[in-house]
């Protein structure tokens, strides 16, 4: 129909606040500010016209009006909210040209909502076709459950400079108000909002929020902040987030605590490492060990040093936990309920004021407690690591603990030294079985030979200047043209000028890794000879050992006493290694040896001698 | 239901939390809305409570989540504690009755407090003992116009008393004699040096149990170990942190059935809730008398001039194994 053929009523009684229309049309595609406009009336029970509320537009000839703005689409929207005057019962609309120099169409029949304050908005028109609402009119409730996190998201369209805030109220199961949560900002007249266009007028936003307890409803309304109209399309959308991705609510994970049967084995790993990724088969020796312990029967909860990924959080598998090192508190006060020896504490380097707070609890409970040295925190703070640490608490911790266990010659002498303890036992670091059992053809003569063809070197792993020697590195790298090298990993200088024979690939993860390192004739462990270094016992030398390459190393760990290990103690002594590693042939005895060497150097080997160490055996 | 609306700015397991949780376990009909600036693990410690709703804001939040709460919801009381400044600033409708609430237990702090507050704006000013009440008057300008109130604190009888069946397991140090202390990693109220010098005057068997609460700064950890190391009684000090409210009790049953002793060394107390409820629990309490201390009636106590050392050691001595010995 065109514009003069829209001629429609509206019945309106006391319970309606205003009446949301939306007009789609068309007028060529020609851009044209008031292309046309509808006139609208008012009037009551006994037809007598009611003035309309101000403000709006009125001309003697159509009386109070709106316009209809033509965009350069081939179907424009006009979306008006009109408020209803008091004692108005019917609405009359009547469409008429304007400035168009083209006839005007409307598409449809147009949307027309009654809002109600108080009820919900419907998004739908009386004929059930999806209809926007005012941000003024939004309304919605949902049901909610305390303790879950839960997505909003909506969408509006919004007048270019327009803003609105989205109001949040949460309720009680009786419809009484609660407090709002920290997630919001709070006007002081409205509450807890959040603004409904993003800051460079994106149209959808999401915010994540927690239900407090006692909440039962989340009601979500819209408010005018700057001029400009905004409507909201469509229903926000609420999901569950906590439930649908696995992470875990206070009460959520104390339940799962509390449902470890009493006589069961339980193993709570506090780490400095970061959180066990199934995704990712990076994985360091706490987060290796951990799925060995629960293979072995134990119910571990790993309280990873950094925040799991919601979907990495929780059961993450049989017997194993995973959460937050932020939740230690809450985890101990729940699993101390527990006692006797079934239940170790492992501290694995991270002997920090909340293990020496826990330390003497865990024993007046029963409780074995275990500290893993993985590496030499002391030193790790004297460059700019690990501010949590302090020597006297790492020496009052390992001097109670159960047992002592270090994974280096230099990080065992250190620690038996500062504790005065003669029993603390040295369990070295491993490479993954599964790597051991894949990569045996790269552990052959044939292997050797294509790589020897490529003179590639490389390295994978964390490339701070705290610890790797770059100067060293890229010296030898101008010394050896002929070698190309590859590096891998995150964490690099800002200001390096690589040599052209030297290639920075990116972080990685572990199994985009292989195919470089299959092409290798050397793994290089480049760290600047310091006393962080010593302590290191470098996961990367045993893949390396693995996958069938030398290693070229600084003096750190036990390298010196692995098999193809070449190690430096000068700049001249690197770059000759790799000169002899890239060129002299790998035996069969270099070979023998890795595979001899191999099959006591795998994680299943060192979690078998770690269970005896829990079970105090 | 009454509605109440609290302030506080630590939400720990510390003093406000065991207030809070008192006040709401008394008046189970009462609906308490709680409101934090920092979150210091104390949430739990109200998680038994269905009257109670805890929230922590962001300190330049909390003005206006006041406000709008006020504005919003029919409060019969507002309460704030330890924040003049705020006080100042939020205004609460007519029907709502408003108290300002004085818990620090150090003079200085409390004139600093009175000093600042707009006592204009307030109905009452509360302070949880006689002693802190007139610290508060004398406090005050002469031409005040709130009314300053003693409201004692209420003990959590559920968790502090002398028969439940929850007793906490020590099988640490077999044998040993506990002596529990809890407090701060401070020496300016709480005072843990004093309770580190009086254990090096205890007989070997004596160990020290030492309680601490939200403390996240390591370096204060790490002067504690540093006295204690000084003092050489470093060997002779167990560590609780972040205990929680219901485990505490259960705490001091243990340590008075291992014939131990509760030691305050603290230089002043407003209210002195340590004190009360490890002697609600029937363990022997040794004090310096500070503060109020003296206005409290248990069993089993013995008040010592502030800085008594060996009157300390003497009071531990004579104190411990007398609950055991009796039974």
């Amino acid at each position: 129909m065109t514009i003069e053929d829209l001629d429609q009523q509206v019945e309106l009684d006391d319970s309606v606040s205003s009446i949301f229309v939306e007009i789609h049309f068309a007028n060529g595609g020609v851009a044209t500010r008031k292309a046309a406009l509808v006139a609208f009336a008012f009037t009551d029970e006994a037809g007598e016209s009611v003035v309309p509320v101000s403000p709006y537009l009125e001309s003697e000839r159509f009386g109070p009006y709106f316009y209809l703005h033509a965009g350069p689409d081939e179907v424009s929207v006009s979306r008006t909210t009109i408020p209803r005057p008091e004692g108005a019962t019917r609405l009359t609309l009547r469409g008429h040209p304007w400035l168009s120099k083209t006839p005007v169409e409307v598409v449809g029949a147009p949307t027309i909502v009654v809002e109600r304050p108080g009820s919900e908005s419907t998004f739908a028109d009386s004929a059930g076709k999806p209809a926007s609402v005012l941000i003024d009119q939004l309304k919605v409730v949902y049901d909610v459950e305390p303790g879950v996190r839960y997505r909003v998201e909506w969408t509006v369209d919004a007048a270019p400079g327009a803003q609105a805030l989205m109001l949040f109220d949460y309720q009680d199961a009786t419809g009484a108000s609660l407090p709002p949560g920290p997630e919001f900002q709070i006007q002081p007249q409205f509450g807890a909002f959040t603004y409904a266009v993003g800051p460079d007028g994106e149209g959808t936003r999401a915010i994540e929020i927690t239900v407090p307890r006692g909440v039962a409803r989340l009601v979500l309304t819209g408010q005018t902040w700057k001029t400009g109209a905004i409507t909201v399309p469509s229903r926000p959308v609420v999901t569950g987030a906590g439930l649908e991705v696995g992470a875990l609510s206070s009460e959520q994970l104390v339940q799962h605590l509390g449902a470890i049967p009493s006589d069961a084995k339980v193993l709570v790993v506090y780490t400095t490492a970061g959180p066990i990724s199934l995704k990712n088969s990076l994985l360091r020796r706490s987060n290796r060990l951990a799925m060995e312990y629960a293979d072995a029967g134990w119910n571990v909860v790993f309280l990873a040093f950094g925040t799991p990924a919601p979907d990495e959080s929780g059961l993450i598998a049989e017997r194993i936990l995973q959460v937050g090192r932020d939740s230690l508190s809450l985890v101990m006060d729940v699993l101390l309920a527990r006692t006797g020896a079934n239940n170790v504490l492992l501290c694995s380097s991270f002997a920090d004021m909340s293990m020496v707070g826990l330390l003497d609890r865990c024993h007046d409970h029963g409780w074995r407690v275990i500290y893993e040295v993985r590496d030499d925190m002391e030193e790790f703070k004297r460059v700019g690591y690990s501010k949590w640490y302090e020597q006297n608490f790492e020496v009052r911790f390992a001097k109670r603990a159960d047992a002592v266990l270090a994974v280096s010659p230099r990080l065992r002498d250190k620690i038996a030294v500062i504790t005065g303890r003669e029993d603390v036992q040295l369990v070295p670091n491993a490479a993954p079985d599964a790597l051991i059992e894949a990569a045996a053809p790269l552990r052959t003569a044939e292997a050797w030979e294509r790589r020897a063809r490529l003179r590639k070197v490389g390295y994978v792993g964390h490339l701070t200047a705290s610890w790797f020697d770059w100067p060293w590195l890229l010296a030898s790298a101008d010394e050896l043209s002929d070698v190309r090298f590859e590096i891998i990993g995150h964490g690099m200088p800002d200001d390096l000028v690589l040599p052209s024979n030297v290639r920075y690939l990116g972080p990685k993860t572990h199994d985009e890794c292989l195919p470089y390192v299959e092409e290798w004739s050397a793994g290089l462990v480049p760290f600047k000879i310091s006393r962080l270094t010593y302590g290191v016992d470098p996961n990367k030398a045993y893949e390396y050992v693995a996958m069938g390459i030398r290693t070229i190393s600084a003096p750190m760990g036990q390298v010196e006493s692995m098999p193809g290990v070449l190690t430096y103690t000068t700049q001249r002594g690197m770059a000759e290694a790799i000169r002899a590693s890239v060129s002299k042939p790998l035996g069969a005895q270099e070979l023998e040896g890795f595979e001899d060497y191999l099959a006591t150097a795998s994680w299943s080997e060192r979690a078998g001698r770690m269970l005896n160490i829990l079970e105090g055996e | 239901m009454e509605r109440v609306l609290s302030t506080y700015v630590n939400c720990s397991l510390g003093g406000m939390t065991s207030v809070y949780r008192a006040r709401a376990l008394a008046n189970p009909s009462t609906r308490y809305d709680l409101v934090f600036t920092k979150d210091r693990g104390g949430e739990s410690a109200f998680a038994d409570l269905p009257n109670c709703n805890v929230r922590i804001v962001r300190p330049d939040r909390l003005k206006n989540y006041l406000s709008f709460a006020l504005a919003t919801v029919d409060y019969d009381l507002f309460t704030v504690t330890s924040q003049p400044e705020l006080m100042n600033q939020v205004s609460a409708p007519a029907r709502t009755k408003v108290v300002y609430e004085v818990h620090a237990p150090i003079e200085t702090v409390v004139e600093s407090e009175m000093r600042t507050l707009d006592v204009t704006r307030v109905d009452e000013i509360w302070a949880p003992s006689e002693w802190a009440a007139d610290v508060v008057q004398q406090a005050l300008p002469r031409r005040k116009h709130a009314r300053v109130r003693a409201v004692p604190n209420l003990i959590d009888r559920t968790r502090f008393n002398p028969t439940a069946r929850e007793v906490a397991p020590l099988r640490g140090r077999p044998g040993a004699i506990p002596v529990i202390w809890i407090g701060r990693m401070e020496n300016v109220q709480k005072n843990y040096t004093d309770f580190l010098r009086v254990l090096r005057l205890l007989p070997p068997e004596y160990y020290g149990l030492l309680l601490f609460s939200f403390e996240t700064d390591p370096a204060r950890m790490s002067a504690v170990l540093g006295a204690a190391g000084m003092l050489g009684v470093e060997d002779r000090i167990d560590f609780y942190f972040n205990v929680p409210q219901q485990d505490v009790g259960a705490l001091h049953r243990a340590v008075r059935d291992a014939g131990g002793v509760f030691c305050s060394t603290a230089l002043s107390e407003s209210y002195g809730y340590g004190v009360v409820e490890a002697g609600a629990c029937g363990l022997p309490v040794a004090a310096y008398d500070v503060g109020p201390l003296s206005e409290h009636v248990l069993e089993d106590y013995r008040l010592v001039p502030v800085g008594d050392l060996r009157g300390m050691a003497h009071a531990v001595r004579a104190l411990s194994g007398r609950v055991t010995a009796e039974a």
